[in-house]
């Protein structure tokens, strides 16, 4: 049977969540064969967000008490982009269209979400 | 009794089982009308016929009632489906023929136990002209085939007779079997969905779960109701401009009666019926169905048959615009449709002094139709955004069309149909000026590649643009032309049918905003400012409407000269439309 890309056969057994937040980064495994969930929590690395990757990773990896091979998928997630555009800190950015079109980001496709209200 | 956490879970079960049946007519229909413009709904019902949850669109009627005429609940089995397109014979649960109403009964323990409902709008169901509706019609018979309640499967099996009939009634019946097998694909997923539910929770606890959602829908809306506008008589008189045939305006007259007992709508001092195609079979229930979906804005609580009982009477009058009789053209009903939601937001604004928000323009729709490089007629039906009402607390929605409903994407009109879209933009000065703005409508403007076609047209509120209201201004009007600037320049009649265009013409269509809310000379400069800078607004409109002058650069504001200007501040009234008025008529 199978099951999150785990199956029967497979020895890897730990499905990981990782989330790079602006200061601290999150990770969860669970253990598919236990139940057993982990967690860890490890500071972000604004320079090279990789390091602090790789570390969370580490961290989860020994408080489950698994090696490396035990892992089936790794699932990441990260609110660096929104963190950067909410706190205005990204490149001056320019948006290039042809004429006719200026107002394409404004108007989208127009629509009011299907469970908004008037 | 079902506790108070389980009816959490049936909550959020609802809602998933509405946008999986949604997903899936979005994904699998085959019309650009569906798929891409996405004019389509699902919603699900109790084993009575009370809609439980649904769409935020402020339009329909009782769907299963017009079924059980035919074919009693006691005669339904699991794996039947039935449908119908019927205006007349489901007094307004459908308002146009077009929308095609697909129903299934649910079945729990071997009793009937709800209903999935799947609505769509298709794109050619025969009639006068492609595409079905047209400004030109002048009774129902032109506006397509009419499907009364009939049952299309039994037991699960599918009447392929009677689908071969309706497909064949069509221009384009690939796309229709494609759209129908779309629907009852996903009323079959909700038939299935709805049955899990019941199984998980029980049939009892289930049951139970719809009518405390039904019950919480009434109190909600009621209370909020009662908090919003005080006891008395509230009066408001709406405007539409002309029903494509030479008569206009045509006047909405609404009289909401509030008392410690009773609150009744009485809208039968509405002009007559027209012949033209605008003419809105209202069910008593939509007036309801707008004040709830504007009260309950921010809340849980869905817009179900629970709001529709706290209004406890609607007045129509047969033979009226709203009550229109057999067999009145309905085909443009979307404009009268605006223009009820416009008539209740100024009931609650007379009900408030000035509280809630603003008018909106009727969203536009256009048509055309000629045939293709490869000699096969198309149909182009372009839905365009317009600019809604600005709200006490911020502007108006800038370009947006209705619930859900969406654009074509340029690039799709480009690479489908004989045309180039040159230009998709925002309209300016189209926002009623305000302490907060109303929304901006926008341009379309398309280069005609066929040798020739036929274009529709639909514009409302052009004579009588969308009121301000608490000192905000009007909105700016919409129009279309053929040729701007060039030789040829003509305008094209705003409600109209039978316009001819050929290669190389360009058409270029704008599309109204939405009134302003509170004084324009409250609003910020900066935020003028940036409406200026940002092509929203001009430079002579913040001048005289917002008395915000800018420096001779226009990069920034002048202070100086702004103060002096908003020092001759014009007296406001509560509604705003030509000028300052304390009463519409």
């Amino acid at each position: 049977m199978e099951r999150n890309g785990i199956t029967a056969e497979n020895t890897r057994r730990l499905v990981v969540g990782i989330d790079t937040g602006g200061t601290f980064t999150d990770v969860i495994a669970l253990d598919w064969a236990t139940g057993r969930i982990s967690t860890a929590k490890t500071p972000s690395t604004p320079d090279d967000q990789s390091i602090g990757f790789a570390d969370g990773i580490e961290a989860v990896r020994v408080i489950a008490g698994t090696s490396g091979g035990d892992f089936a998928r790794v699932l990441h997630g990260t609110t660096v982009e929104t963190n950067l555009i909410l706190e205005g800190k990204g490149s001056p950015a320019a948006l290039l269209t042809t004429a006719g079109f200026r107002y394409v980001l404004e108007i989208g496709r127009q629509e009011v979400p299907r469970r908004a209200s008037l | 009794m079902c506790d108070p956490v389980t009816i959490e879970i049936i909550r959020g079960a609802l809602r998933a089982i509405q946008s999986e049946m949604e997903a899936l007519i979005e994904r699998t229909a085959m019309s650009p009308f569906i798929r891409e413009k996405k004019d389509f709904y699902a919603a699900l019902f109790d084993a009575t016929g009370q809609l439980i949850a649904g769409s935020n669109l402020p339009l329909f009627g009782d769907v299963v009632g017009p079924v059980t005429e035919h074919y009693p609940l006691d005669s339904m089995r699991a794996g039947d489906i039935y449908w119908f397109n019927d205006c007349y014979a489901s007094r307004g649960a459908v308002s146009h023929s077009p929308d095609q109403v697909l129903l299934a009964p649910v079945f729990a323990d071997g009793l009937l136990s709800g209903f999935a409902q799947s609505w769509a709008h298709f794109n050619d169901i025969g009639g006068m002209r492609p595409g079905s509706l047209s400004p030109d019609c002048t009774d129902i018979w032109q506006e397509g085939i009419i499907v009364p309640p009939v049952r299309l499967a039994r037991d699960g099996v599918v009447d392929e007779a009677l689908l071969r009939l309706f497909v064949r009634n069509s221009r384009f019946p690939t796309m229709v079997r494609g759209d129908m097998r779309a629907s009852m694909a996903a009323i079959r997923l909700g038939d299935r969905r709805m049955v899990e539910l019941f199984e998980r929770f029980g049939r009892g606890t289930t049951c139970n779960a719809f009518q405390q959602l039904l019950d919480e829908s009434e109190c909600e809306t009621r209370a909020r109701f009662r908090a919003l506008v005080p006891e008395g008589e509230h009066s408001f008189t709406e405007r539409i401009d002309s029903d494509g045939h030479g008569h206009g305006p045509i006047r909405l007259r609404y009289r909401l009666s509030v008392t410690a007992e009773r609150i009744t709508l009485d809208a039968s001092a509405s002009d007559d019926q027209v012949p033209g195609p605008i003419n809105f079979l209202m069910s008593p229930t939509v007036p309801a169905m707008v004040f709830g979906a504007y009260l309950l804005d921010g809340s849980k609580v869905m817009l179900n048959s629970g709001a529709e009982r706290a209004i406890d009477e609607v007045i129509l009058r047969e033979g009226s615009i709203l009550q229109p009789r057999f067999p009145a053209p309905l085909g443009m009903r979307g404009v009268t449709m605006m223009r009820n939601m416009a008539a209740c937001l100024g009931l609650l604004n007379v009900a408030t002094g000035g509280r809630a928000m603003a008018a909106h323009s009727a969203y536009v729709i256009w048509y055309m139709r000629g045939t293709d490089a490869n000699g096969r007629l198309f149909l182009l039906s372009d839905g365009l955004g317009v600019g809604y009402g600005a709200r006490p607390t911020a502007d108006g929605n800038d370009a947006v069309y209705l619930v859900a409903q969406e654009n074509f994407p340029s690039e799709f009109l480009d690479s489908v149909f004989p045309v180039s879209v040159r230009a998709y933009a925002i309209n300016p000065d189209t926002g009623g000026p305000g302490r907060w703005r109303g929304g901006c409508g926008l341009v379309r403007e398309v280069e005609v590649l066929a040798d020739e076609a036929m274009v529709s047209m639909r514009i409302d509120s052009v004579d009588n643009p969308p009121w301000g209201v608490g000192g905000g201004k009007a909105a700016g009007a919409g129009r279309c032309v053929v040729n701007p600037g060039r030789s040829g320049e003509r305008v094209i009649k705003p409600l109209s049918d039978g316009n001819i265009v050929r290669r190389g013409d360009i058409l270029r269509i704008e599309t109204g905003g939405g009134g302003g809310f509170g004084h324009p000379f409250d609003r910020e400069p900066e935020r003028v400012l940036d409406d200026v800078l940002n092509g929203f607004v001009s430079r002579t409109s913040a001048e005289l409407d917002y008395g915000v002058v800018l420096r001779p650069d226009g990069r920034a504001v002048d202070a100086g000269a702004t103060a002096q200007q908003r020092a001759k501040r014009p007296l406001a009234a509560l509604f705003h439309r030509g000028s300052y008025q304390e009463v519409l008529d």
